[in-house]
């Protein structure tokens, strides 16, 4: 059976430096996977590369079994990729309900440049219902007409998210998505991706460094250093792994 | 080869010249993050004091002392304390339209300070025209020979200042983080007044250069300079000074030996040959892999920023922002209403002027306002627009109507070929190749007598209403023009409503984001720039027909960046505000008769639109949508309290 996604042997090397050094796994539908590891291990640059935002120098990424091209990030996107940013990526002065808008109208592609001129591009009732049936999934519902610029840090994840979930993506990558949020506002947000992966079978890549949301949010852990993975398998196991204590605590611990 | 030299060795000196401007824009762009145009004004200032002190009896060492090493370095230190160092979280767009207008006032200083003589060339600052060595039987002059040993002194000093010493060092750190420069324990503020004071400098000396050579020491002189000076930047990918030094002397004496080989008097050597360099530019900032994306550097640390506000609002109410524009646009009707009926034809022709111009800013809402790309080539799309309409009209006779229709089309697909050319471009380098077009159009394209009619310019069709004699002066011209503008505004007003300006506002705000939900930057781009064309090749066409004949000094670039900066200042996410602009401008250029000179109203409305456009980097939604974001915002807080003291009137009952 064809895996929902495959990173076969990527590597992404700026100058000299080995960023992601020969990095492959696979990932089924429906499969949660979180990536940890020390800053500067390599871990944003992977999830960039699958995203199709920084090329690979080498390797390739496949979704249910197709290459994707490198460097195309709107196509990626458009093939079923969503995605959330380690610093978030929003549209300041966008309605938190147009941020959603502006998903489901680019799944179409292109710019609607004739349906535009004759007005056909109003929000439709079915849009409506997306876009209202996502944000409460996410508790945003009440602020569905707010300035995104406006919004706190936490809100603003929360909007990224949404918008990546609104596109129904097959594979979601979320890079420290828990960062600026409190505690009970990280389990709810954990708590909605897990059920909606389950429900949807849409494949989960999370980035983190917050173990507890590791652990919740994670069928399996990925384990990087100096751009290279060191271990792979359930939490804990990986945890359990002499050499991922070495990498987090150094050898004397 | 006797003759090669002879026509390759007078381009050296030039050459130099040009370099030492070029180094001075990359030194800045590579220190402060600002692509500064007004460099071109900062030389010719410089060669200006230096003419002047000579012409007044002081010695060429003063005056160039004055020009070079004191008046330079403090307009650099001026220009970064009172603008560039406040808005250094201003975007890259916003720091160039600072920047235009700071060469648009420099270029007007001099008309308060001096006398309004012409300024002859003065004498060369180094040697004479006196022959110094002969090479192949073409005589170098000792003054030639200065300038390039000059040069290339300065060219090594700052290479040496910015790779290997201390200051340098800062500078590059600067660039990337004030914040943290400071944080490393060095003061950033002295850095970056030192990068500008150099490279102002640098400008100087280039301008001083120079100015023997001219015939007389003008503004127009300079920007040819400086397109030059750019040229060399994007040779030397706008980072590399040994290119930079190289690619300008090779581009002057490039351009010398062809000047030289070309038959006179041919359409080699009227169109083909001035043609290259611009062809040669855009080719460099489509294709050189340094000029992919020239992006003002962005701050690491600005991470933990929180997001900048760009809204007066915090959350949109349909209902008041209807009312709210509904009432502004009765307001608009009533008082054309008005002028319609009560004002005198030579005040309703410079209105009738301006909302053609206003269409014409309507592609600069489109492509600026919306999409936050800097476009300085609409003038030319509009020139193209309106030389279409009228050699159209002039061979087929197929009047007013039919050629700004086919004027409109012609000018998309000029539009079309900028954006496709600039596909694989982002940030300034699109900024850039739209430089480099509009220089094609001003230098090539619109000489070209095919298209721009030769001195004589081309004829206009005239505005026709059936059953109606109409003059350009007329009510009736007025009205149509007023129906044109209502429609083209309609159509910028539906695609900013639509999936079109949702895709904009993604691309403006956040590429990455945008990329990241399927918005295609390039697909969205060949969109706008064609739209907008034809939106500015309509009006251009208008506004063509309203002058009667148009020649290729109505659509230089020097005054779309008038238009620009007119427009930014007063309001470019709106349509409202390309309306205000565009009889802002005609009013700006349009003579005044009556009890107040002509020059005080154009002068004073020319200061007011530079000092608004200056705010710009502070508020890029311009005067006009500040003005309405605050009635908003006051009529909704109106609202508020109101429906509060209902509620609580109904809790009290």
């Amino acid at each position: 059976m064809t895996a929902r996604l495959e990173v076969r042997a990527v590597t992404t090397a700026f100058g000299g430096i080995r960023a992601v050094n020969d990095v492959s796994f696979t990932l089924d539908a429906g499969e949660r996977l979180s990536i940890i590891g020390p800053n500067g291990a390599g871990k944003s640059t992977l999830l960039d590369g699958i995203a199709g935002k920084t090329p690979f120098t080498a390797g390739c990424v496949l979704l249910d079994g197709a290459v994707l091209p490198p460097n195309r990030p709107a196509r990626h996107a458009l093939a079923g990729i969503g995605r959330t940013f380690q610093r978030v990526e929003v549209f300041t002065s966008m309605t938190v309900a147009e941020h959603l808008l502006l998903t489901l109208r680019a799944a179409h592609g292109s710019p609607r440049l004739w349906r535009d001129l004759r007005r056909l591009t109003r929000q439709t009732k079915g849009e409506a219902e997306q876009i209202n049936e996502t944000l409460e999934a996410l508790g945003l519902e009440r602020d569905a007409a707010t300035v995104v610029g406006t919004l706190g840090l936490g809100n603003c994840r929360r909007v990224e998210v949404a918008r990546a979930l609104i596109a129904r993506p097959k594979v979601l990558l979320l890079d420290e998505v828990s960062s600026g949020l409190s505690t009970a506002e990280s389990a709810a947000l954990v708590a909605t991706i897990s059920a909606l992966a389950m429900e949807r079978q849409m494949s989960v890549i999370a980035i983190e460094h917050d173990l507890d949301v590791v652990r919740a949010i994670a069928d399996r852990v990925l384990v990087m250093v100096q751009g290279s993975v060191i271990a792979n398998g359930t939490y804990d196991a990986v945890m359990a792994d002499p050499s991922v204590v070495e990498a987090y605590l150094g050898s004397n611990a | 080869m006797g003759v090669f030299l002879s026509y390759a060795l007078p381009g050296i000196p030039s050459g130099c010249a040009v370099a030492l401007l070029a180094i001075g824009l990359v030194l800045t762009y590579r220190t402060t993050g600002v692509l500064h145009f007004a460099f071109a004004g900062q030389a010719y200032i410089a060669g200006l004091i230096y003419a002047v002190m000579v012409r007044d009896g002081h010695g060429t060492a003063v005056a160039a002392i004055m020009a070079i090493a004191i008046a330079s370095p403090i307009i650099g230190v001026v220009l970064d304390f009172a603008l560039f160092s406040r808005i250094t979280r201003a975007t890259a767009t916003a720091r160039v339209v600072v920047s235009l207008v700071v060469l648009f006032v420099v270029e007007q200083v001099p008309s308060f300070v001096i006398s309004s003589d012409t300024v002859y060339a003065p004498p060369p600052l180094l040697g004479s025209s006196a022959t110094a060595f002969t090479i192949s039987g073409t005589a170098v002059s000792t003054q030639s020979v200065g300038t390039v040993i000059v040069a290339l002194v300065s060219a090594c000093i700052v290479a040496v200042v910015v790779r290997f010493s201390r200051l340098g060092l800062e500078m590059r750190a600067a660039v990337e983080s004030t914040r943290l420069l400071e944080l490393s324990g060095v003061r950033a503020r002295p850095v970056t007044s030192a990068a500008w004071a150099f490279s102002s400098l640098l400008a100087g000396l280039a301008g001083v250069l120079v100015a023997p050579t001219l015939v007389t020491v003008d503004p127009t002189s300079y920007w040819v300079l400086f397109i030059g000076g750019l040229t060399a930047a994007v040779i030397g990918g706008f980072a590399r000074f040994g290119w930079v030094l190289g690619g300008a002397i090779g581009l002057t004496v490039a351009i010398a030996v062809l000047d030289g080989y070309l038959p006179q008097g041919t359409f080699f050597e009227t169109v083909i040959g001035p043609g290259v360099p611009f062809v040669l530019l855009a080719a460099l900032i489509s294709f050189h892999p340094g000029m992919k994306a020239l992006l003002a550097p962005t701050d690491p640390l600005a991470g933990v920023d929180p997001p900048l506000m760009t809204a007066v609002l915090t959350s949109r109410t349909s209902r008041v922002e209807r009312g709210i524009g509904g009432a502004g646009w009765a307001a608009v009707v009533l008082g054309f209403l008005g002028i319609v009926v009560f004002v005198d034809p030579a005040t309703v022709f410079t209105i009738a002027t301006g909302v053609a111009l206003a269409t014409v800013l309507l592609s600069v809402t489109l492509v600026t306002g919306l999409s936050g790309q800097l476009s300085l080539c609409q003038v030319s799309l509009a020139g193209l627009g309106a030389f279409a309409c009228g050699q159209l009209d002039a061979r087929y006779h197929l009047g007013f109507y039919l050629g700004a229709l086919l004027g409109g089309a012609i000018a998309g697909a000029f539009a079309t070929l900028v954006a496709l050319a600039a596909q694989r471009l982002r940030g300034l380098s699109v900024m850039l190749l739209t430089v480099a077009f509009a220089l094609l159009c001003d230098q090539v394209i619109f000489p070209w007598t095919f298209v721009g009619g030769g001195y004589s310019g081309v004829s206009m069709p005239a505005v026709t209403l059936p059953g109606i004699a109409v003059t350009q002066s007329s009510r009736q011209v007025l009205v149509l023009g007023l129906v044109l503008f209502t429609c083209c505004g309609g159509i910028v007003n539906r695609l900013k409503r639509g999936s079109v300006g949702l895709f904009l506002v993604a691309l403006r705000e956040s590429e990455a984001g945008a990329a990241a939900v399927g918005v295609s930057p390039a697909r969205v781009q060949v969109v706008t720039f064609a739209t907008a064309g034809v939106l500015a090749g309509v009006g251009g066409a208008f506004y063509g027909s309203l002058q009667g004949i148009v020649s290729p000094a109505s659509f230089n670039i020097e005054i779309g960046l008038l238009w620009l900066v007119a427009v930014c200042a007063i309001g470019v996410q709106s349509v409202a505000g390309a309306l205000v602009a565009g009889i802002a401008v005609a009013f700006a250029a349009q003579p005044v008769t009556g009890g107040i000179t002509l020059s005080d109203w154009a002068l004073w409305l020319q200061i007011g639109l530079a000092l608004a456009a200056i705010t710009y980097a502070w508020h890029p939604e311009g005067v006009v949508e500040q003005a309405r974001g605050a009635t908003t915002t006051v009529t909704a807080a109106l609202g508020r309290s109101r429906r509060q003291e209902l509620r609580s009137t109904e809790v009290r009952a």
